[in-house]
């Protein structure tokens, strides 16, 4: 059995919408919503197709807006 | 004066009331007063609630203040947040480094919000 790989790049969101990038902020927890599971965990850019510059963005606010209880920590032993 | 740019966020507990948020005002703004800091933002983000439980409770009062200082502005304000008991947490972000207090724009800072701070002045409208 061959298994198929997807041959499609994934786009990183916030490289192909300037403005998107421009909201990536602590303050903006919908977006960041975008990018954690239900358990609260980050997302990896594997799945996401985030560049890794921005991935790093990311992981920085997602921190930060957990500091201030505007996003979960993530959810462990269950 | 050479400054820098900082946003602070601070967490009250919602069952303090009004007296307990204006201490608040008033410790930070007393920060401000003795190290030359140059307020340039004040935003009420209103009850929300918490992603986790702090202090038994999963709802906050949230402030965020944006203002110009250096390095003891953040000392004395964070100083006087700890010893502030209805206050539940505390964030400083440092934002711009090397700011001229002298000829910075403090109209254009005034007049921006947050995203947070817009949905609840349309929460007010409505």
């Amino acid at each position: 059995m061959k298994r198929r790989r997807r041959n499609r790049k994934k786009v990183c969101p916030f490289l192909a919408d300037k403005e998107l990038a421009a909201q990536l902020n602590y303050k903006n927890p919908e977006l960041l919503l975008r990018f954690i599971t239900d358990r609260g965990r980050i997302v990896p850019r594997r799945i996401s197709g985030v560049s890794a510059r921005y991935q790093r963005k990311l992981a920085e606010e997602i921190k930060r807006a957990r500091a201030i209880a505007l996003l979960p920590y993530a959810q462990t032993g269950v | 004066m050479l400054t820098r740019k900082y946003e602070v966020v601070i967490l009250v507990n919602p069952e303090a009331g009004d007296e307990g948020t204006e201490k608040v005002l008033a410790r930070v703004r007393e920060a401000l007063e003795k190290t030359q800091g140059i307020e340039l933002r004040l935003e009420d983000w209103g009850v929300r609630r918490t992603a986790y439980e702090l202090r038994g409770l999963r709802k906050a009062q949230y402030f965020y203040m944006l203002y110009l200082g250096t390095n003891s502005t953040v000392a004395e304000m964070e100083r006087l947040l700890g010893i502030t008991e209805s206050i539940l947490k505390y964030q400083t972000i440092l934002l711009e480094d090397r700011v001229e207090s002298d000829t910075f724009d403090l109209e254009a800072a005034k007049n921006d919000t947050t995203t947070l701070g817009r949905s609840v002045q349309k929460e007010a409208v409505a």
